[in-house]
């Protein structure tokens, strides 16, 4: 096939008509011919992109003056300069034309050929121009290219062998993202304008390049360059357009010390250090140094035997024991890999781990650890040991490896094992960084019966918003996390509130890098599961940790038994009372994603399961027509028991009528789902009711004492407080009964903790039978106050008789009490009864009465502080407002300064005034107000609102809210909200 | 029959379902599921035998059913039947004829619904 050559445009400007016509004849077979008048219209011509000139002629008609502004326009422009000119003179002005540089001429007359052959000659030059400024020139910025950088480095320090120069890298932070997020076109603006920059601000002789993408590289006189770095900071700051406010810069730089060294090392190691600021957003500049080239070096060393490594096999897996931290059970174990190269020994992972994660190599290494893992298993259960869990470490880059579910089934699968005895360990920043996909592969795995342990959960920062939504069986605490928690006061630790939280979720929490006996009995005492570290053992090599095993075998297999029990115990589970299976088959198919779901076909069942299961279930969806036991005499039941009471119930059935509905309500019910059923509303009704009820019975535990259930001393103070505010409408006399449990240290030392949490417990049950309705606290240790509210003295002291007989075996605790008619020092009161325990004998106080009124869920300042600090776990926005016409807002979390995308807390308040109305879009502000009012009656205190919310930068958002009506001691009446997205 | 037009016959609306339950093969999944309900039966059974408690309950299940897969004339039907029985025990407190007029409308109802379900694609 013939390629058909298009043929060169040539430009032809200000000749008259005869001298057109003539050039047209000469040149038209060959060339395509353009004219125009002037060098005005030339420019325009030139300018236009589409027009590839490729010489032009001028007439020297045009008057000298004008030629030469045109010829210096011309080559101000890069592109432009590459495009010869040809003059067409006469021999009146030839001498004049001689003298001007970058262009040719030709002298009238001409012969045709003559011209010819010079066209030609000057559409070579061009296209040589333009391959050796595509050479040297960036197409993009007009910097130069990396080479032509190169080459004017090399001879500027050829020029200077005595100055000092720096080599300065700068690349434009995460410029990948801002491409993706506002298109590439921007991308190219952005880093022309970048360019523009650099060439402004660089100091004067400097010289600029474009290495790749947003890699730029300046040499430049050290003095200066110093000045330059900030300089160029500031300077670019200046010219930033809004687009870019998030645009960040960095500077790495390379002081030229050596000249023996090749230019392109000296570029590579400038650029080496903007590898090691990526990311870090405190840092913007980074200078060479010898110490990072030694560990640049090391690293690469470890780089190139890797490979080899693997398949000498110099990698080995050590196993770490887990403990059960109550009982001292071992519970698993954690796999880590170990490296013993031949010629340097063992080397630390924390230097290859790192540079591994970076190079990819750790999916690899990974995979081995997974495989070597499974086979010890294998082997151990042939032993016929009774094998324990072992997790392995999931890095994050193996999440994204579409195959990961199956590689882990198949694994699994060949080697006979239950997928419940590899726990996958995934770190929290993970979790954080691209949780869709992350969410989509560990919901998959759990599905396939893994178990997912969070890896170094407290080291980042977002993860505790995220809890609720997160997919996940086990925290595996950080130990920096530990360490931190460990120096704070107990009462400033949020380490309890975590492991509550934790709990109520129903995962695992296992602590690591356990390492002294202090941190144990800590983290024992605030209810933590298990931990591993050196205080129980440090990594095994394999045969030790076999040695355990099979000494745990010994031990019996009841306990292992129990433990992956209780694993499966942790799965959050929904319960289904319905009778009707078209019913319960849909509800379970929207759950079934979310929850573990148990169905049963009547209330008398729903019982039986929820006997089983009541660790593990977070909500029941009950139907009220049922046979055998309908809905309501489920509700009853529930309603009678302490642990299941706790567990939020949706009601199923459409209520025909208000009574119907109260009663449901009266029983304890939580909410309401109506048919027909709503697949969203359905999730969102139940993970907002279960986010309130966490919320609930969290509050609760800030005034309970976790032992005995009875107030704690917190509560104490604070209705000591109470009740003496409100002497004055207390009309009924008051018994105080002041209790300390006998020798109870002697107890503890002696038969142990367990021992004396039990005696504790005995002597709270006994105090809450022969006191009961009456207010009991525990006061730390062993020491009880009960305030017991009576019609008569008698019947306070028929009471005490009764106590004195209840006593288990033999007298548990001594008693002291008073008898008070009339309310006012009470603490002396208590003080008094304190005496009257030591004196042994009973001594009572007459004086007058009034009745107390007793506002409920009251909430003192200090707690509500408390509860500030808990509303930061709450997955999702928390605020509290007045339910007065101020709506003034009390208390909030940082997710709902997330949500309004505010920069701060006091940014917030200025955007909504600080009350509740200002939060919601104007148009909606009436039809919430309304509908709130409508929902909260007397007996009911939740609302849920849906509406809009205006953001600081105008966008709108539709948000769902979830309120509760309370009554505060310090802000009267309030609502307590949890606000999500839509 | 294709699922839209089957919700037509049985006076509903698919888009509706759609909009609560987002796929269709779900729909599908559960509508043909119903003929298996007994809550029919159990209504009829428990009427003829006048046990009206039993039949309440029978009433009321169906209609739950109904209006979860958007049968919605069915629903309505088997909705003012379970009205009617609400709460009555006994013979006399049955109003008998009109509730054989809507059981007997129900048992129509409930014939095309489940012809049509059968002619399902």
């Amino acid at each position: 096939m013939e390629v058909r050559n298009e043929k060169k445009l040539l430009l032809v400007v200000g000749a008259d008509q005869q001298n057109w016509t003539g050039l047209q004849e000469i040149l038209q077979d060959e060339y395509s011919i353009e004219a125009v008048t002037d060098e005005k219209e030339a420019m325009e011509y030139l300018s236009r992109p589409e027009k590839e000139v490729s010489v032009v002629l001028l007439d020297i008609r045009l008057s000298k003056e004008r030629i030469l502004g045109f010829l210096e326009e011309l080559h101000k422009e890069k592109t432009l300069a590459v495009i010869p000119v040809l003059i067409i003179t006469n021999e009146a002005n030839e001498l004049e034309v001689i003298d001007w540089s970058g262009c040719d001429y030709i002298v009238e007359p001409y012969r045709p050929e003559a011209l010819k052959h010079r066209i030609a000659t000057l559409v070579r030059q061009k296209e040589n121009n333009c391959v050796s400024n595509q050479f040297k020139y960036d197409k993009l910025t007009g910097l130069y290219t990396k080479e032509y950088f190169y080459d004017k480095v090399r001879e500027k320090l050829d020029e200077f062998p005595e100055k000092e120069f720096s080599i300065v890298s700068c690349n434009v932070e995460n410029f990948k993202l801002y491409n993706d997020t506002y298109g590439r076109e921007a991308g190219d603006r952005l880093l022309m304008e970048e360019a523009e920059v650099l060439k402004k601000r660089a100091p004067k002789g400097s010289i600029c390049g474009r290495y790749t993408a947003d890699r730029f590289l300046c040499l430049m006189d050290r003095e200066k360059e110093k000045i330059g770095r900030e300089y160029f900071i500031r300077g670019r700051q200046a010219t930033r357009s809004e687009l870019k406010d998030n645009v960040v810069v960095k500077l790495g730089v390379y002081e030229i010390t050596k000249r023996d060294i090749p230019v392109e090392l000296m570029c590579d190691r400038a650029l080496w250090m903007l590898d090691t600021i990526k990311g870090r957003y405190d840092c913007y500049v980074a200078v060479y140094d010898d110490t990072l080239r030694n560990q640049l070096l090391r690293e690469q060393a470890i780089t190139d035997a890797m490979e080899r490594a693997l398949s000498e096999e110099q990698f080995t897996v050590y196993f770490q024991p887990k403990y059960n931290l109550h009982d001292g059970t071992l519970i698993g174990a954690e796999a880590l890999v170990r490296w013993v190269h031949p010629e340097w020994g063992f080397i630390s992972p924390g230097e290859f781990i790192p540079l591994f994660e970076k190079n990819g190599f750790i999916s690899q290494l990974d995979s081995y650890v997974w495989e070597y893992t499974c086979k010890k298993q294998k082997e151990w259960q042939k032993k016929g040991y009774g094998i324990v869990p072992v997790s392995v470490n999931v890095s994050r880059i193996d999440v994204y490896h579409t195959q990961l579910v199956e590689h882990f089934c198949q694994l699994v699968k060949t080697y006979c094992l239950d997928p419940a005895y590899l726990h996958l360990e995934i770190t929290e920043s993970a979790y954080t960084e691209n949780p869709e996909q992350l969410m989509k592969t560990v919901k998959e795995l759990r599905r396939q019966g893994f178990v997912i342990e969070m890896d170094d959960f407290g080291s980042g920062y977002s993860s505790l918003n995220m809890l609720g939504q997160m997919s996940v069986d086990v925290l595996k605490l950080d130990m920096g996390f530990i360490r931190s928690e460990m120096a704070k006061p107990i009462e400033q630790s949020i380490l309890n509130d975590i492991i509550n939280m934790a709990h109520r979720m129903h995962l695992n929490i296992i602590a690591e890098g356990v390492e002294t006996p202090e941190q144990k009995n800590r983290l024992t005492e605030l209810g933590c599961d298990h931990a591993q570290g050196y205080f129980y053992a440090k990594p095994l090599p394999e045969e030790e940790f076999e040695l355990l095993v099979a000494r745990n075998t010994e031990k019996g297999k009841a306990t292992e038994q129990t433990e992956i029990e209780a694993e499966g115990d942790h799965k959050r589970a929904i319960l289904i009372v319905e009778d009707n299976e078209i019913n319960r088959e849909m509800l379970s198919e929207i759950l079934e994603e979310y929850y573990t779901v148990l169905t049963a076909e009547n209330g008398k069942e729903g019982l039986a399961v929820l006997r089983k299961n009541s660790r593990s279930i977070t909500a029941i969806l009950l139907d009220i027509q049922m046979p055998v036991m309908d809905g309501y005499e489920f509700l009853e039941e529930i309603r009678k028991n302490t642990v299941f009471n706790r567990i939020p119930v949706i009601v199923t059935s459409s209520m025909n009528s208000q009574e119907e509905e109260q009663r449901c309500i009266q029983l304890g019910a939580a909410d309401f789902l109506e048919k027909p059923y709503n697949f969203t509303r359905l999730m969102t009704r139940i993970e907002n009711l279960v986010h309130l009820k966490t919320y609930d019975s969290m509050v609760a535990e800030l005034q309970t004492d976790a032992l005995t259930g009875f107030k704690n001393r917190k509560m104490y103070y604070e209705d000591v407080a109470l009740l003496e505010q409100e002497a004055d409408r207390i009309t009924r006399p008051l018994g105080i009964l002041f209790a300390d449990i006998n020798g109870l240290k002697l107890v503890n030392d002696k038969n142990g903790h367990k021992a004396g949490d039990k005696l504790i417990l005995d002597v709270s049950s006994t105090l809450r039978s022969v006191f009961s309705g009456a207010d009991c606290y525990r006061l730390g240790g062993d020491e009880f106050v009960v305030f017991s509210f009576e019609d008569s003295k008698e019947e306070f002291e028929k009471k005490l008789e009764l106590l004195e007989q209840s006593w288990k075996e033999g007298r548990s605790a001594a008693v002291g009490s008073v008898w008070v008619e009339g309310i006012g020092e009470l603490e002396h009161m208590v003080a008094l009864a304190d005496q009257n325990m030591y004196r042994n004998k009973s001594h009572f106080y007459e004086v007058h009465n009034h009745t107390l009124r007793r506002p409920h869920n009251n909430i003192s300042e200090d707690m509500l502080r408390k509860v500030d600090e808990i509303s930061e776990l709450l997955p999702g926005g928390f605020f509290i407002y007045k339910a007065d016409e101020t709506g003034e807002i009390v208390s909030f979390n940082s997710e709902m300064v997330r949500l309004f995308q505010c920069a701060d807390r006091e940014e917030f308040k200025q955007l909504t005034g600080n009350t509740f109305e200002g939060m919601i879009y104007p148009e909606d502000r009436e039809l919430v107000q309304q509908k709130i009012k409508e929902q909260i009656h007397k007996e009911n205190d939740m609302d849920y609102v849906t509406y809009r919310i205006v953001c600081k930068d105008g966008t709108r958002k539709t948000v769902r809210d979830y309120g509760r009506f309370i009554h505060t001691e310090l802000y009267g009446d309030v609502y307590y909200v949890l606000l999500n997205e839509k | 029959m294709e699922l839209k037009a089957f919700y037509e016959a049985v006076g509903g609306d698919l888009e509706v379902v759609k909009s609560r339950i987002s796929k269709e093969e779900l729909i599908r999944k559960f509508v043909v599921k119903f003929l298996a309900d007994p809550s029919f039966e159990l209504l009829c059974k428990a009427y003829e035998q006048g046990q009206y408690q039993e039949a309440f309950r029978g009433a009321h299940s169906l209609k739950g059913v109904c209006f979860n897969l958007g049968f919605q004339r069915l629903g309505e039907s088997a909705s003012v039947l379970t009205e009617r029985l609400r709460g009555k025990e006994t013979e006399e407190q049955v109003d008998k004829e009109t509730c054989e007029a809507i059981l007997q409308q129900v048992k129509e109802e409930y014939q095309t619904v489940t012809e049509a379900i059968k002619q399902l694609d």
